[in-house]
C-alpha cells in the first residue's frame, strides 16, 4: 500500500506531539510487514494500517464523542473499583477519569522502540495522534482494587490510540483491568501500546477484555521489563473483532522476575485472531509460564505465536508454555508455533501445542448423567476456556470475562448450572 | 581443502575467460556456472534430449532465485562460480597408496568404530586391492535383485536404460523450482541412485548405498529417486558412520521418493561427513531437499536419520501424504558439537483423509554449536481424521552451545488431532550421579543417558545401523564432557 498518502495527510495537520515526525519518517523508511516477515506470515498488517491511516483525515464531530462518553458514562458501575483511565478515540477524557489513591499520572513521550517493519502499527500509534502517558505507583504502594482503564470509540471511523508507560517503583502493587469498546457504533480500530516497567520486587497484575463487534480492529502491544523479583501476571480475553493483533513481549531482567500469561480467544464468523508473545529470559533464575487457548467456529482463524528466548547466562530458567486449540467447524483455521530458542544449558523449558475436538471420554460422562449432547458440548467447551480465567482473583472481574466466554458459545444458556 | 583452494584459484587466474567452450573429454571442469557448464555435463553422461532440456530449465529457474536466508545458520557467502560443476573419478596413482599414508586422526575414529580393517581402506580413499574390492559381493547382490525385477542403479545408468521412469518421475516430488539448492541441484547433479520396486514385490534384501557402483566423488550433486509401485515394499541405507573422505564443501542433494498404492518405503541416513575442526575451519555444508510422496492409498513413507557430521546441517525430510490412510513418519538424531549448526526439521502435509504422521526429533547440542529442530505440520480442508503427534526434545551439553524449536502448525480441518510436545533440558545431575554411584565412569554415563535419550529412534532403525549409529553418537561426543 501507498504510504505517501499518510505523510500528506500529516504534514496537512501539522501535527505536534513530540516524537511524531520521526516516527512517520521510520515508517516511511520501513514501510509495511510482508507476508514475508515471520512475525506477520499469518495476519495482513495492510488493512490494518489503511484503517488508521484513513481514520487521520476525518476528526470525529464532537457530538459522537458526547454520545460516547454518556455510553460509557452509564457503565459506569461496571468499572466500579479503586478508580479508571477513560480514554474516548485515544483522548483521555477527563469527566470520568478518576485517579485511585498512590498513582500518578503524567503527560510524557514514550521512546519508539522500532526495529523496522515488524513493527509499522507501533510506529502508526506513535506518529499519528494519541494520548501520550505514564501511570507512575510509588515505592512500597500496594493499590487496592481494580484500576480500569476504558478504550472506547465514538463513529465507525475512529481510531483509538493510546501510548502509555505504567511504571511501578520497588515492591508496589497494581492491577488493571483494559476494556475494549466500541458500544456498538459498528466499526472503528483500537492500537495501544503499552510499556510496562516494573522495579524490583514490584507486582503487575493484567487483565485485557474485548467483546468488540465483527467490524472493530485492534491491534495491541505490550512491551514489559522486570527487575529483580518482580512478578507480571497477564489474563487476556478475545472475544470479539473483525482482526485482532496482540503482541505481548516480556523481558525477565533480574534475577527471580516471574510472568504469567493466560489467555483466550474464541473466533465465530470470520473473526482473525492473533496472538503474539516472547518472553526473554535475561537473567538467572527467572520463571515463565504460559497458557493461552483457542476455540474456533464457522469461518474463522486463530494465530498463536509463543517464544520463548533463553540468553546466555540465564542458567536455572524455568519455562512452561502451552497452547491447546479446539477447532470446532471445518472452515476455521489455527496457525500455532510455540517457538524456543535456547542459549543456556541449566534451563527446564518445555512446550506444547494441541488441535483438536472435545474429548469424547468427557461427552459420555456427560451424556451418561444425563445431559444432552448440545449442552454437554457447550459446557466441555465452556470448562476448556475457564481454566485460564480462574486465573483473575477479582471475582467481579472473573465474572464479567466468564461471561464474554460464555457470550461466544451459541445458545449457551447452562451458565446458572455450573454457577 | 588448502590444495583444492589453491588448484580453484589458478583456474580462475588462468582460464576463467567469457565465452570459453567447456572441453567435454576433461577429467575436471574449470570453474564456474553457466549453460555451456550444464550442456558438457549432459554431453558427458550421453543423456537423452530431455534430460539436457530439463536441467537448462531448471538453470534458469536458479539464476532467478535468492539463496534462502530463513534458517538459522551462519555461513560465509558461497561463490557459486568458484566451483567446478563436475570431476572425474581420480585415477589410483592420486590416491593414498596405503593406509600409512592416511591421517592417523581418520585412523584412530575407524578403529573406535569398529570398522573392519579392508573397509577402513576403502573409505580413506586408498587406491583398493582387487582382492578387497566389493566387486564380487556386488554381482551376487544385483543377480539376487534382478530376480525379482527390482531396479538398482546409478542415476546415469538409469536415464540411459529406464529413460521412461525416469522422465515420468523424476522432479514429480521436488520441482526444478522448488528452492534455491534443489534448483541448483536439478541443473548440474552429477549422479546418485534409482531404485525401482515393480508391483507387489517386497525388495528381499536392504538396499544400501555402500554396494552401488557408481562412480566415485558424486556426492557433491547427488540425486536419488525412488520409486515403489503398487503393493511394493524397500527398506532403503543411505551413507555409513564411518567420516568419509570429501573434498567438496558444498553438497547440494535431493532424494525424492514416490509409494504408489499399499507401498512402502523406508528410507536410513546415517550422515557423518567431516564436520570441521575444534574451531569451526573447514567442513561441509550438506544443504538437502528429501522429500517423500505418499501417492496412493495406504501408502507408507518412513524417514529415520543420524545426522552428527557436517558444518552445517539444512535437510528438512518431508512426506505429503496424499493417498487416503496414508502415513508418514519422521525420526532423527542430530548431534551438534564444536561450532557445528544444523537447522533440520520435517514437513507433514496431510492431504488425503485418515492420513497419519508421526515425528520423534532428538537433537543433541554440545560445545559450541547451534541446532534447530524446524517443522511444519500442515493439514488441508479434506483430510479428514488427519492425526499428527509430534515429540521433539533437546539435550544440552555445555554453557555456549544452542538449542532451538521452530514448530508450525497449520491445521484446516475440525476432525483433525494434532499434537506438539518439546522439551529442552541438560543431563541432570541426580542422573549422573545414579550412574557414577553405581561404579559408571562419567564418560560411560553420560554415553548411557545419551543413547537412552535417543533410544526412540535407534530403534527405528535397521539392527546393523543402529548398533553402529549408538558407537558414532559416542564418538561425536567425545570431550564434550568433564
Amino acid at each position: 500500500m501507498n504510504l505517501s498518502a499518510l505523510e500528506q495527510a500529516f504534514d496537512a495537520r501539522e501535527a505536534g506531539r513530540a516524537g511524531q515526525r520521526e516516527a512517520l519518517d521510520a515508517l516511511l523508511a520501513s514501510g509495511l510487514p510482508t507476508r514475508k516477515s515471520e512475525l506477520w506470515k499469518y495476519t495482513k498488517a495492510a488493512p490494518l494500517a489503511e484503517f488508521a491511516i484513513a481514520a487521520l483525515t476525518d476528526a470525529t464531530p464532537a457530538a459522537d464523542i458526547d454520545a460516547a462518553r454518556a455510553r460509557v458514562a452509564q457503565r459506569a458501575d461496571t468499572f466500579e473499583g479503586a478508580g479508571r483511565l477513560v480514554f474516548i478515540d485515544g483522548v483521555l477524557d477527563d469527566t470520568l477519569t478518576r485517579l485511585p489513591e498512590g498513582v500518578r499520572l503524567e503527560a510524557t513521550r514514550t521512546p519508539v522502540a522500532s526495529k523496522g517493519a515488524d513493527d509499522a502499527l507501533a510506529l502508526i500509534n506513535a506518529a499519528l495522534p494519541g494520548a501520550d502517558l505514564a501511570l507512575q505507583v510509588d515505592q512500597d504502594v500496594s493499590v487496592n482494587g481494580v484500576l480500569h482503564i476504558v478504550h472506547a470509540l465514538a463513529a465507525p471511523s475512529s481510531l483509538g490510540q493510546v501510548r502509555l508507560a505504567v511504571e511501578l517503583a520497588p515492591r508496589a502493587s497494581l492491577t488493571i483491568a483494559e476494556h475494549f469498546a466500541n458500544d456498538g457504533i459498528g466499526a472503528g480500530m483500537h492500537n495501544t501500546v503499552v510499556a510496562v516497567q516494573l522495579a524490583e520486587a514490584a507486582t503487575l497484575h493484567l487483565r485485557r477484555l474485548q467483546a468488540l463487534s465483527a467490524e472493530t480492529l485492534q491491534v495491541t502491544r505490550i512491551e514489559a521489563t522486570l527487575a529483580d523479583n518482580a512478578s507480571l501476571d497477564t489474563v487476556t480475553v478475545d472475544a470479539g473483532g473483525k482482526t485482532v493483533r496482540n503482541d505481548l513481549n516480556v523481558r525477565l531482567e533480574g534475577p527471580g522476575a516471574r510472568v504469567d500469561m493466560r489467555g483466550v480467544y474464541l473466533g465465530n464468523d470470520k473473526q482473525h485472531i492473533d496472538n503474539h508473545t516472547r518472553v526473554d529470559h535475561v537473567a538467572r533464575d527467572t520463571i515463565s509460564r504460559e497458557d493461552y487457548r483457542g476455540i474456533l467456529r464457522d469461518r474463522s482463524r486463530g494465530v498463536f505465536n509463543g517464544k520463548v528466548f533463553v540468553h546466555k547466562g540465564a542458567d536455572g530458567t524455568d519455562a512452561a508454555q502451552s497452547n491447546p486449540n479446539l477447532l470446532l467447524s471445518d472452515h476455521a483455521e489455527i496457525d500455532t508455533k510455540p517457538e524456543l530458542e535456547i542459549y543456556a544449558d541449566d534451563v527446564k523449558c518445555a512446550h506444547g501445542a494441541t488441535v483438536g475436538q472435545i474429548d469424547e471420554t468427557s461427552l459420555f460422562y456427560l451424556r451418561s448423567r444425563g445431559i444432552d449432547e448440545a449442552t454437554a458440548i457447550q459446557l466441555l467447551t465452556y470448562a476448556f476456556c475457564r481454566e485460564v480465567l480462574t486465573g483473575i482473583e477479582n471475582d467481579v472481574l472473573r465474572i464479567a470475562a466468564e461471561q464474554l466466554v460464555a457470550d461466544q458459545i451459541p445458545d449457551f444458556s447452562a451458565l446458572e448450572l455450573i454457577a | 581443502m588448502s590444495t583444492s583452494n589453491a588448484e580453484v584459484e589458478a583456474f580462475v587466474d588462468k582460464k576463467y575467460k567469457h565465452g570459453w567452450v567447456t572441453d567435454i573429454e576433461s577429467d575436471t571442469f574449470p570453474p564456474g556456472l553457466d549453460e555451456n557448464v550444464i550442456r558438457a555435463i549432459s554431453a558427458r553422461k550421453g543423456e537423452p534430449a530431455f534430460m539436457l532440456e530439463w536441467r537448462l530449465k531448471a538453470f534458469e529457474t536458479w539464476k532467478q532465485m535468492a539463496e534462502p536466508e530463513w534458517a538459522h545458520v551462519d555461513y560465509p557467502k558461497i561463490d557459486y562460480q568458484a566451483i567446478s560443476y563436475f570431476s572425474a573419478p581420480k585415477s589410483d596413482a592420486d590416491k593414498p597408496q596405503s593406509l600409512d599414508d592416511v591421517d592417523p586422526k581418520l585412523l584412530e575414529t575407524y578403529d573406535k568404530l569398529g570398522i573392519p580393517l579392508h573397509e577402513r581402506a576403502r573409505l580413506a580413499g586408498v587406491a583398493v586391492d582387487a582382492v578387497f574390492d566389493s566387486v564380487s559381493v556386488t554381482t551376487t547382490f544385483r543377480d539376487k535383485l534382478a530376480e525379482a525385477g527390482v531396479i538398482f542403479c546409478s542415476f546415469s545408468e538409469a536415464v540411459r536404460e529406464h529413460p521412461e521412469l525416469v522422465q515420468k518421475y523424476l522432479g514429480s516430488v521436488v520441482p526444478r523450482s522448488d528452492n534455491y539448492f534443489a534448483a541448483l541441484n536439478s541443473a548440474v547433479f552429477s549422479d546418485g541412485s534409482f531404485v525401482y520396486i515393480p508391483k507387489g514385490v517386497r525388495c528381499p534384501m536392504e538396499l544400501s548405498t555402500y554396494f552401488r557402483i557408481n562412480e566415485l566423488n558424486t556426492g557433491q550433486f547427488e540425486r536419488t529417486l525412488i520409486v515403489a509401485d503398487e503393493g511394493s515394499h524397500v527398506s532403503y541405507l543411505e551413507g555409513c558412520t564411518a567420516p568419509m573422505r570429501d573434498e567438496n564443501q558444498l553438497h547440494a542433494a535431493v532424494v525424492e521418493l514416490v509409494a504408489l498404492e499399499d507401498a512402502e518405503i523406508k528410507y536410513s541416513t546415517v550422515q557423518n561427513w567431516y564436520p570441521g575442526d575444534e574451531d569451526g575451519k573447514g567442513g561441509i555444508y550438506n544443504f538437502v531437499t528429501k522429500r517423500g510422496d505418499c501417492r496412493g492409498d495406504n501408502s507408507k513413507i518412513s524417514w529415520t536419520q543420524v545426522e552428527t557430521g557436517s558444518a552445517i546441517t539444512w535437510k528438512y525430510p518431508s512426506c505429503i501424504l496424499r493417498g487416503k490412510n496414508s502415513v508418514g513418519e519422521f525420526y532423527s538424531v542430530a548431534v551438534t558439537n564444536n561450532l557445528q549448526q544444523a537447522d533440520t526439521g520435517t514437513k507433514m502435509i496431510h492431504i488425503g483423509e485418515g492420513s497419519t504422521s508421526t515425528i520423534v526429533s532428538k537433537g543433541i547440542s554440545a560445545g559450541r554449536a547451534n541446532q534447530s529442530y524446524r517443522g511444519l505440520v500442515k493439514v488441508l480442508p479434506q483430510a479428514k481424521g488427519a492425526r499428527n503427534f509430534t515429540q521433539c526434545d533437546s539435550l544440552l551439553i555445555g554453557k555456549e552451545c544452542g538449542a532451538h524449536t521452530f514448530p508450525y502448525m497449520e491445521v484446516r480441518n475440525a476432525s483433525a488431532k494434532v499434537e506438539h510436545e518439546a522439551t529442552t533440558s541438560r543431563i541432570a545431575d541426580d542422573q549422573l550421579f545414579y550412574c557414577r554411584q553405581r561404579g559408571i565412569s562419567e564418560e560411560d554415563a553420560v554415553n548411557l543417558i545419551v543413547n537412552g535419550f535417543c533410544k526412540d529412534v535407534f530403534r527405528e532403525l535397521p539392527m546393523e545401523f543402529a548398533v553402529e549409529a549408538q558407537a558414532l553418537l559416542n564418538v561425536s561426543l567425545e570431550g564434550a564432557v568433564g
